[in-house]
């Protein structure tokens, strides 16, 4: 042990010893030079440049081509001057100092010796309350990431900070931080600690001011007592009711605020005064016209900005006239003015005084003068409307005609018609017809310049050809102004996404020389020094591996910054969908280096979300046969519903969930695991999932399925997508109708395991796919479930549909517009292989396709004319649809425009359509009945001895009229369907229809009946009643119908 | 002998960490920074010699106080320079007002007719006519910036002027028993002298609040040490 101190002692005094050695022939570089001259190196010569305290050499070379002074020439104080000022403008430096050494040669090595400048990264917070919260108080710190960090900025930060604590009631709080610098790569990374402390207290409330309360109910009112904690939210919360309280004595003028808020150390509480000027009572009123309130609340904003002003005076005498106006009172004038009334209260009123004059209807608008510009062109500018039918006196008003004019006139301009003159006049008493006017607007639109000729300078960089075609302006185009801001435009964003944050754009026009017409035009670029990237900083992951954020990252080393690349490659690491935060920086802003580091910051979600919930569901649009009610559950029923999710699974954008719900109408749970950009391709998302699902598919009966499955979801482009799938489900048909057909029980109660890979193509054209106007939609898609995928059925499935979207009209360019849109649905299931379809009224022992599996249709996104699922063949003894294997909708719909309503604006619309189409039992019987407009023997179905025979092969018409809501998430859309061939079906039910001389007593009812051995004394369907569908059906959903 | 080795490898080692940089003479360095532009020891050298060559004195008679009222100056013609808008045409200065102004200093010395006496008094006193010429210029634009910024405000009027004459002026002249001149005959003199008085005091005012508005950091060792001569 002793032999062991001995040698380290020996080390250290060997070490020390040669250190001063050293130390004593080479001074320190940070010794206080008595001589800063430079007039013992002037002019000899520098034999090499050295940046000792930059690490990286490829920063050295940079630095190397800054600076003025170049190795193998004299030196020269100017240059060295020039070359810190050089190296200091790169900011990336805090102090900076050149020394010489002179070289056994007789040359001098010139050394730049440099301490490092740090920049903002990462910021976080630890310990800090719910209140604040982490985010609050890293944005309240003002730390912008790739800023230049400063002890000045930091102690800002960090008093912001405290500031906000007390706020928040922490009056006790300490804010400490921690700085950990990065020597590599300049950033320091920031935790700002925080104590809370206990939470301060409300101490005494005391009012001052005309309240007209006392203290007490001052309290009351502003939900504030003594001992309350103190929070941010309450003292603003009490100022709003106080003020609020105030209001609805309608003192609009009240003035309320808190006057001093002092906090006692002592007893960690914050005493308040309120201070509270209560004001006039305010009286609003209209006279000449009779406005309800309700209307007068939103014509005049005093009501909703809760506050009095003669800004919002004034604009709601121009709401009032907009009002009158639009309801043709053309000629209308409003005025207000303020009188006080000497009263106890002293009121203030305001009244609104009314001329509505008489009431006109805009009958005509006609433009003249116009030759470049066709009418409707005009018109599609323009806000004044000729009356019809919803908007029965027209549009018009002096400000509407008036920017009208001005619309006109920059139209032309923008089209190169500068001296373009617009007039309007109005015409009262139209035509002899009193109080009808029409409207003229007059067009001189004078001649169009041209661009004769359109250079472009300065562009050193970038070619002209480059350019060019992001120019709207050419030669011989019309002369714009607007064109021209929009290559101004065009151009800077061109060059700030090439590396050239600092380019400039200029642009003259001169009249050419020969024609007062044609303009020169001249744009003339700076480009400045363009930025290039130098490393990109990856920062914040945690769990994700790094491949997984790099590969979404757009900028890369050496070239140029983009400004969309950088915004690119945040949004592409936000759809990720495993960052809550992504920032991106550029390291060091002000700095004027030529290679600028790029920063990425992320925050890693939680990789773990759980969501439960307690809720009602209900199941309508289901209607009972007479008194056959099925054994599903329908109605309302209580709900429960949690869900687990796990992001970021194995560190990859890949997303585990578990979900489950459970009513008395549904039981559902469902794992899922996805993998978008699987195998890191953008085009390709793996989907796997293991479900149960027991819920009510018709009224016929429940289904039960426990399904895994497995998908691969290829983008084929960007309107084209294919989904390969594989499917293996368990499904079984339970709680039939009592008095289904005792044949088919047994076969259509059985379980069925269904193995069926499959396909889905869809190819989506439309324009919006919640509400479109134009393009098509195509799907398809296919199944086989064999028993070679471990299938106990084999069939085949294909669903087909195609739809088109037109808008149509005058007005075909802007949202005002027709659109007719036409869905088509055909699909077919092929049983084969010993499985067959059992018609219903049939008997087979082979296997079926399992009920679940069937096709079904009628509802509001199919069949308008039926209710849900309730299209097709049905359950002779029942009279419950069982579905088919076949099917054809046609869906024919004309969206009309919009209609401008008071309070709705423009989100009202109406829809009328056809709805074609029915469930088949098997293909061919759909092919040939097509063009079958009625049902085939309707009178078999009324009959009891034929009603197995009942035929439902038909094509079912139902017209009606839909009304839609546009809302962000789609039209809230109710519909009213009127089916025009409803189908006859026969039923049996407990009792005879006293109104249905057909209905009787049925030995088949009776011998299908099921006789329960626990309750015999339940009454059993033995009578055959005859039926029809129902004609009228309502729908209610969100979305169009296709 | 074979135990020594490793210890003498151990202390090579510490003495290769713990080794100091290689050092040479610092010609220049940051002494002080202005809302983030910077003063390096050159500018005060030169700030140095300037007020050596004006004031006639040579560099060695100015002590370590002196040579920090320089870089003080510094300081406040940098904060007045960033004041001056860029591009403005106003502080554009044409060859010929640069010229008058260089002819005015070269008068100022006797002996300096000829360019060549003209240019060895500049090089004994370590300038030279460009960075004279540099001098004059930010001189000029910085004189029509408090032209233009402060000029304009500073109003004397009638009282003012009866004010300093009856209370400083007559007073002060009593003093020393001289004949008292009736107002009219001082009163153009009275006004320069409380429009000089008054300018200097608002720039004095403006200096301190852009003082208090800007950050400015003066290295320690340059307070300290003052800025060596040439």
């Amino acid at each position: 042990m002793r032999g062991a101190w001995r040698t380290t002692l020996t080390v250290l005094t060997y070490g020390v010893l040669l250190t001063l050695y050293v130390a004593a022939q080479n001074p320190p570089a940070s010794r206080p030079s008595a001589a800063f001259s430079t007039a013992n190196y002037e002019g000899l010569t520098v034999g090499e440049i050295t940046f000792p305290d930059v690490l990286q050499p490829g920063e050295r070379k940079l630095y190397l081509d800054l600076v003025q002074q170049k190795a193998g020439y004299p030196l020269d104080r100017h240059k060295v001057r020039e070359s810190v000022q050089a190296l200091y403008t790169t900011r990336r430096f805090t102090d900076i100092s050149a020394e010489v050494d002179r070289m056994p040669d007789g040359k001098v090595t010139l050394s730049f010796r440099t301490a490092p400048n740090y920049f903002i990264g990462d910021v976080s917070v630890e310990g800090n309350p719910s209140h604040p919260s982490a985010g609050q108080v890293v944005n309240a710190s003002k730390l912008n990431l790739g800023e230049l960090f400063t002890r000045e900025k930091m102690d800002r930060a960090v008093e912001i900070i405290r500031q906000l604590m007390q706020q928040n009631g922490y009056y006790r709080s300490t804010v400490t931080e921690k700085e950990t610098e990065h020597v590599d790569t300049q950033q320091v990374d920031i935790v700002f600690h925080i104590q809370p402390g206990p939470g301060a207290h409300v101490g005494q409330v005391t009012v001052s001011g005309k309240q007209n309360y006392t203290q007490q109910q001052i309290q009351d009112i502003a939900k504030i007592h003594p001992g309350d904690q103190v929070t941010a939210a309450r003292t603003t919360n009490a100022l709003e009711r106080l003020r609020k309280k105030y209001q609805k004595q309608e003192r609009w003028l009240t003035q309320v605020r808190i006057s001093s808020q002092v906090y006692n150390p002592r007893t960690n509480a914050v005493d308040y005064n309120f201070e509270v000027v209560p004001g006039p009572t305010v009286r609003l009123t209209v006279e000449g016209f009779k406005f309800s309130r309700g209307q007068l609340k939103q014509l005049i904003p005093v009501f909703q900005e809760n506050a009095l002003d003669d800004d919002l005076l004034n604009e709601g005498r121009r709401n009032i006239l907009n009002y009158l106006q639009s309801r043709g009172y053309f000629e209308a004038k409003v005025e207000y003015q303020r009188r006080r009334r000497a009263n106890a209260q002293n009121e203030l009123v305001i009244t609104y005084n009314v001329d509505a004059g008489s009431r006109h209807k805009v009958v005509k608008i006609e433009i003249t003068g116009n030759q470049y510009f066709d009418t409707p062109t005009l018109r599609d500018h323009m806000q004044i409307q000729i009356a019809e039918k919803l908007l029965s006196r027209g549009r018009y008003s002096q400000r509407l005609l008036s920017d009208d004019v001005t619309a006109i006139e920059n139209l032309y301009r923008s089209n190169g018609f500068r001296q373009v003159k617009a007039t309007s006049n109005v015409e009262d008493d139209y035509a002899g017809h009193k109080d009808e006017i029409a409207i003229t607007v007059h067009v001189e639109e004078g001649p169009q310049t041209r661009i004769s000729s359109l250079n472009i300078l300065g562009n050193i960089a970038i070619p002209t050809d480059t350019l060019t075609p992001r120019l709207s302006s050419t030669e011989g185009q019309p002369f714009s102004e607007l064109y021209i801001s929009q290559d101004r435009d065009s151009v800077l964003n061109y060059y700030f996404n090439n590396g050239f944050p600092n380019a400039t754009f200029e642009a003259s026009a001169n009249p050419a020389p020969n024609d007062p017409n044609s303009m020169n035009v001249i744009y003339t670029i700076h480009e400045g020094d363009q930025v290039s990237v130098g490393n990109v900083m990856l920062t914040g992951l945690q769990h994700t591996k790094r491949s997984v954020a790099t590969r979404e990252i757009q900028v890369k080393p050496s070239d140029p910054l983009s400004q969309i690349d950088v915004l690119n490659t945040q949004q592409r690491l936000y759809d990720l969908g495993i960052f809550s935060q992504v920032d991106t920086a550029v390291q060091n802003p002000d700095g004027t280096e030529q290679f600028k580091n790029v920063l990425v910051n992320i925050t890693e979600a939680k990789r773990y979300t759980f969501n439960y919930g307690l809720g009602l569901e209900f199941q309508t649009g289901q209607p009972t046969i007479s008194n056959n009610t099925a054994q599903g559950e329908t109605g309302i029923s209580p709900r429960v519903s949690f869900g687990v999710t796990r992001l970021n699974v194995g560190g990859r954008d890949h997303t585990l969930s578990f979900k489950t719900n459970v009513g008395r109408l549904q039981q559902l749970a469902l794992i899922g695991y996805d993998a978008p950009r699987w195998l890191t391709s953008p085009n390709w998302k793996l989907s796997a999932s293991l479900s149960y699902d027991k819920t009510i598919d018709v009224t016929t009966f429940t289904s039960e399925r426990l399904e895994g499955a497995i998908r691969l979801i290829q983008n084929l482009d960007k309107i084209s997508t294919m989904e390969y799938r594989f499917t293996y489900r368990r499904v079984q048909a339970t709680d039939l109708p009592t008095n289904i057909s005792l044949v088919l029980f047994p076969l259509l109660s059985q379980p069925a395991r269904v193995g069926m890979p499959g396909f889905t193509y869809i190819r989506d054209k439309r324009d919006n796919a919640l509400d479109p106007s134009k393009g098509n939609y195509t799907t398809a898609d296919g199944g086989v479930a064999s028993q070679y995928f471990g299938s106990e059925r084999d069939f085949s499935r294909l669903v087909f549909q195609n739809s088109t979207y037109y808008a149509f009209g005058k007005n075909s360019q802007r949202v005002r517009k027709f659109v007719f849109a036409r869905s088509t649905r055909i699909g077919v299931e092929v049983p084969f292989n010993g499985t067959v379809y059992v018609r219903p009224g049939t008997v087979s022992t082979a296997p079926t396709i399992p009920l679940p599996e069937l096709l079904l249709a009628g509802g509001g996104n199919s069949h308008r004319g039926f209710g849900l699922n309730q299209a097709g063949p049905r359950d002779p003894t029942s009279g419950f649809p069982l579905g088919g294997t076949a099917m054809f909708i046609n869906n024919l719909e004309l969206r009309l425009p919009p209609v401008s309503l008071p309070f709705v604006q423009d989100n009202l619309s109406l829809a009328i359509f056809h709805d074609a189409g029915n469930i088949f039992v098997s293909g061919h019987d759909m092919l040939h009945n097509l063009l079958r407009w009625r049902q085939k023997d309707p009178q078999l179905c009324q009959q009891d001895s034929t009603a197995p025979q009942c035929d439902y092969s038909y094509i079912a018409h139902a017209i009606g009229i839909g009304i839609r809501y546009k809302t962000p998430i789609g039209p809230v859309r109710f519909d009213f369907g009127y089916n025009l061939n409803p189908p006859a079906f026969p039923s049996c039910q407990t009792g005879a229809d006293p109104n249905n001389p057909a209905s009787v007593f049925s030995p088949r009812c009776d011998a299908s009946a099921p006789i329960d051995p626990n309750n015999p004394g339940l009454l059993r369907p033995t009578f055959f009643v005859p039926q029809h569908a129902r004609r009228f059906n309502v729908f209610f959903s969100i979305g169009q119908t296709f | 002998m074979r135990s020594k080795l490793p210890i003498f490898v151990c202390a090579v080692l510490l003495f290769a960490v713990s080794r100091p940089a290689v050092a040479g003479d610092v010609i220049d360095r940051i002494v002080a920074t202005v809302n983030g532009h910077i003063i390096l020891q050159s500018d005060w050298d030169d700030a140095l010699a300037y007020e050596a060559f004006f004031s006639g004195k040579s560099l060695q008679q100015f002590t370590a106080s002196d040579r920090k009222g320089p870089l003080d100056r510094l300081v406040d013609q940098e904060l007045l320079r960033q004041q001056i808008p860029d591009k403005d045409p106003q502080f554009e200065l044409d060859e010929q007002t640069i010229k008058a102004k260089l002819q005015e200093v070269r008068a100022q010395f006797p002996g300096t007719e000829t360019d060549q006496s003209w240019q060895a008094l500049l090089a004994r006193n370590n300038l030279s006519e460009g960075e004279l010429k540099s001098h004059v210029m930010i001189q000029l634009k910085i004189l029509r910036l408090i032209d233009e910024r402060l000029t304009s405000t500073i109003q004397v009027d009638d009282k003012n002027i009866e004010d300093y004459y009856n209370q400083t002026f007559l007073p002060q002249l009593r003093k020393t028993g001289a004949k008292e001149p009736p107002l009219a005959d001082v009163t153009s003199k009275i006004r320069e002298l409380l429009t000089q008085q008054k300018l200097n005091d608002a720039l004095k005012g403006w200096l301190q609040s852009l003082h208090d508005s800007s950050a400015i950091v003066i290295k320690a060792d340059a307070a300290a040490t003052g800025g060596p001569a040439r």
